[in-house]
């Protein structure tokens, strides 16, 4: 297979970024950003790629929700995706005409953006960009079409209301961030039943605009796939939306601490800390970090299995600040011990350096993290349109080589600037509290 | 490699169930296969994307041992324990993996073992060093020994809670009367506390030799990789033959308690040099029960959008094995469901929906090899069931699979279907909250 060798240029560019630190033994394939019509265009380029991604990331993200609209972004997607579409196979929804020949469409909400996923065979990712094209040209935010989008969001807000990370997260982010970035990602049953037409068209003609939007891509790009994505970011109105301030809810020297109950068989404890965002210098550090919170403290298995891990974290880097939330499966860990632990280690990292092996796995340990979350192309086009807003030209290298670079010093400095103040988030099984 | 199908919305257009065409306009992503040092095999698969490589052996063992009698569980107590224990000189597999960044993965099937590790490019190297020593010269130790019962009997239980798996385990077990299909690859944690360390070493000893070994290198890799496998211990003979497990007489049907309502059903299948026939039931397997877009999937959730449905042709040396395991609130409902949609599939589809469906189907294939872990179980997989070159990706889209899914036509996949899902099956329903009894016909 003819493989793409731009690691000489990609060195010399990551040696500068990272001021003389050494450079990954081996990276990304480099990635370059164009201008479509003004909107930046990251691109990931494999000439011989048999499936092709495009994400498209659209500035109408929880940061532009408020409690009233709670929900809309993830609605309005919905609705997009059930908006009818005429190919050259007859009319369908979108969702339909892209899955119906064994493509993949999929979208979610997150701070800052309405995110687009489509994966398809290269060849035709061109014809099924145009139909993202033409539903975004006219949505359906008909009565009938909304209340089938309403349907759909509240049956899969039930089922999150039953998973223990993503309530723990969302009420960890409540507890945190003020504005609509503390709303969940699907809203509230109250704000979706609210949500009319109107609301959906307005919220539409207010954030599905060109300012803000940015494109990813990772396969093959064609002169016809260049010329669908034209016409795609076309369909999104010319300007700028506002800048949204957000505001985060301070914390105090005595952690803050909110707890839900819900229909889970263990109890899940979530420990929040602000954390740098992707374009800050000190992120990489802070995925060694994230490491050392998690592989310091749970059970080491010999191989990768189904049953629940005792410790994860997720670190909500899509929102400006961002914030790492660490949480601990009550059922595989005693919450006590968990989060004593826990807080031990976010101290001692503050008051010493790692020493020199340990700096040298939880670096790996970080590195890996971030490979295996980019195995297949969408994974990477999301990631690299995640990473791309803070301008960097080749993000996904660059954060390889600053994870190169991460010192001892490093680590005990910026555990020093973001773990000394935390908040807990606890989520309960609600029959153990029942009657209490 | 580029690429060129028949556009499938132009297929679906013109309602020809015309062959998907492919040409190739760029340099062939083959595979490249070689012989270790001691004979066993070599597969390496270069794909470009994030710098990781997966270093994969795969051997074709028993999972019940190799003795008279049947030791459930002995092959991935085995290997778990190999991966867990210390050399003398150095650290465990396990370790090695974990301190590079990576992950180990060990699966276990009735009759091979497959010891992966996903890793940084950068460790490729070392990994493939410490795996063939670890699995070429194979020590087990107390510690590693313990470690492995531990983890392994959390498994097992963790697993008997999940009622696919548990229809699984039943279903397949009982289409056939002994033999490594007869036993699920992992059993309960008692059997595995009952499992002597001496079994283990003579097994360990036996499986795990070079010979016997498929080296699979997957992603960000080249040939160059595959001389840094050591020699290991000299061993006798070449790759084991796959051991045969006896087809039972009769079907069979039985009702059980389980946590939740469901059931699941398999019927014996090709086997894998039967390739046309293997193809037409992926694709009906991919038809009806791809997760989101299969057509019974689809039916299904809109019975009981609670409801869970899988099903799988699983590729077997000889035979093969038709899988079907479901869940639901209305497990009668969606039972009926799958039968129907089994019986209908006996019929040719239309030629416009079987257009659709076969583009759809070959396009949930290459969404299915994307990741070097994908590509390197697909490869290990098939080489040791006995048809390397008939594993989907081999030799990219112009390999033998995809010029297998060229040649079904809607008349073929109906005929295959009436062929099997006419033969020998076994069925399990699961009641929930109630204690049942086996029952035969």
């Amino acid at each position: 297979m003819k493989r793409l060798h731009t690691g000489l240029l990609f060195l010399g560019l990551t040696a500068a970024a990272t001021n003389g630190a050494s450079a990954t033994s081996s990276g990304y394939p480099a990635t370059q950003v164009q201008q479509i019509q003004g909107i930046p265009l990251s691109i990931e380029v494999d000439p011989n790629a048999e499936l092709t991604a495009v994400d498209v990331f659209i500035p109408a993200g929880l940061e532009r929700e408020t409690v009233a609209t709670s929900g809309i972004s993830a609605l309005l997607l919905r609705c997009l995706f059930q908006t009818p579409v005429t190919g050259v196979s007859g009319t369908s929804s979108l969702k339909d005409a892209v899955e119906s020949f064994g493509a993949s469409i999929d979208a979610d909400v997150t701070g800052q953006w309405s995110r687009i996923s489509l994966v398809a065979r290269s060849d035709q990712m061109p014809l099924l960009v145009d139909d993202l094209y033409h539903a975004l040209a006219n949505p359906d935010f008909s009565a009938k079409n909304l209340a089938m989008a309403r349907k759909g969001l509240l049956s899969r807000l039930g089922e999150t209301a039953s998973e223990p990370v993503t309530v723990g997260v969302e009420m960890f982010r409540r507890a945190y961030y003020v504005g609509g970035n503390g709303l969940p990602a699907l809203g509230s049953v109250p704000s979706i039943m609210r949500l009319r037409t109107a609301d959906l068209s307005g919220f539409f003609a207010q954030t599905y605009v060109q300012g803000g939007a940015h494109v990813s891509l990772v396969g093959l790009q064609t002169p016809a796939l260049r010329d669908s994505v034209k016409r795609l970011v076309g369909s999104l109105r010319p300007g700028s939306l506002p800048a949204v301030t957000i505001q985060t809810r301070p914390f105090e020297e005595k952690p803050m601490r909110v707890v839900a109950r819900r229909k889970i068989g263990n109890p899940l404890i979530v420990v929040g800390f602000p954390a740098p965002s992707p374009e800050n210098r000190d992120f990489a550090t802070m995925l060694v970090i994230n490491a050392v919170l998690t592989e310091g403290i749970a059970t080491e298995r010999t191989t990768e299995s189904d049953v629940p891990e005792s410790i994860g974290s997720s670190y909500l880097y899509d929102i400006a600040p961002a914030s790492l939330a660490v949480y601990i499966n009550g059922g595989r860990l005693d919450p006590n011990f968990g989060v004593n632990q826990l807080i031990n280690v976010a101290s001692s990292l503050g008051d010493r350096e790692l020493n020199a092996e340990a700096l040298t796995k939880f670096k790996a340990v970080a590195r890996g993290s971030l490979l295996m979350s980019t195995l297949n192309a969408g994974e990477r086009a999301s990631l690299l349109g995640l990473f791309a807003q803070g301008g960097a030209n080749d993000p996904l290298n660059g954060v390889l080589s600053s994870l190169d670079a991460v010192s001892g010093a490093d680590v005990q400095r910026v555990a020093k600037q973001y773990l000394k103040n935390y908040t807990v988030a606890l989520v309960l099984p609600q029959n153990e509290t029942d009657g209490k | 490699m580029i690429v060129r199908w028949i556009s499938a919305l132009l297929v679906a257009a013109f309602a020809v169930a015309a062959p998907l065409h492919f040409s190739s306009a760029r340099p062939s992503s083959d595979s490249i296969t070689g012989t270790l040092p001691q004979h066993g095999t070599y597969v390496v698969y270069r794909m470009q994307g994030a710098p990781v490589a997966v270093v994969a052996l795969w051997y074709r063992a028993p999972s019940i041992g190799y003795g008279i009698t049947p030791v459930p569980s002995l092959a991935h107590l085995a290997a778990q324990a190999v991966a867990a224990s210390t050399p003398v000189t150095g650290k465990s597999l396990s370790t090695v993996v974990h301190e590079n960044g990576g992950h180990l993965t060990i699966s276990v099937y009735a009759n091979s073992v497959s010891i992966s590790a996903l890793v940084p490019t950068d460790a490729a190297s070392t990994i493939v060093a410490a795996m063939t020593r670890a699995y070429f010269s194979p020590v087990l130790d107390d510690k590693g020994l313990a470690i492995a019962r531990s983890e392994l009997a959390e498994e097992a239980i963790f697993t008997s809670f999940d009622p696919i798996q548990a229809a699984h385990n039943a279903v397949v077990g009982s289409l056939f009367s002994s033999g490594p299909q007869h036993y699920p690859a992992l059993g309960s944690a008692k059997a595995l506390s009952s499992i002597d360390q001496d079994t283990l070493r003579s097994f360990s000893e036996r499986a795990f030799r070079a010979q016997n070994a498929v080296l699979v290198l997957t992603g960000d890799v080249d040939e160059r990789l595959a001389a840094s496998a050591v020699q290991g211990r000299i061993g006798s003979g070449g790759a084991d033959l796959p051991i045969s497990s006896p087809i039972a007489a009769e079907p069979t049907a039985s009702s059980e308690p389980f946590d939740e309502a469901g059931g699941g059903q398999a019927w014996v299948g090709p086997k894998i040099s039967d390739e046309r026939s293997a193809t037409a039931l992926d694709f009906i397997a991919d038809y009806l029960f791809r997760p989101q877009t299969g057509t019974l999937t689809k039916s299904i959730s809109d019975l009981d959008s609670s409801a869970y449905v899988e099903g799988q042709f699983i590729t077997l040396h000889d035979p093969g094995v038709f899988f079907v395991g479901y869940t639901s609130k209305n497990a009668d409902g969606v039972s009926k469901e799958i039968d129907l949609a089994l019986q209908t599939i006996q019929s040719p589809l239309a030629k416009t929906e079987f257009a659709r469906a076969r583009a759809a189907f070959a396009e949930h294939l290459l969404f299915d090899l994307q990741t070097p872990s994908e590509v390197a179980d697909t490869f290990g997989w098939y080489t040791v069931e006995g048809n390397p070159t008939y594993a989907p990706g081999a030799d990219g889209v112009r390999g033998r699979y995809f010029s297998a899914v060229n040649s079904l036509t809607p008349e073929l996949v109906a005929s295959v279907a009436k062929k099997y899902f006419g033969g020998k099956s076994s069925r399990i329903t699961f009641e929930q909250g109630k204690s049942g009894k086996v029952i035969s016909r």
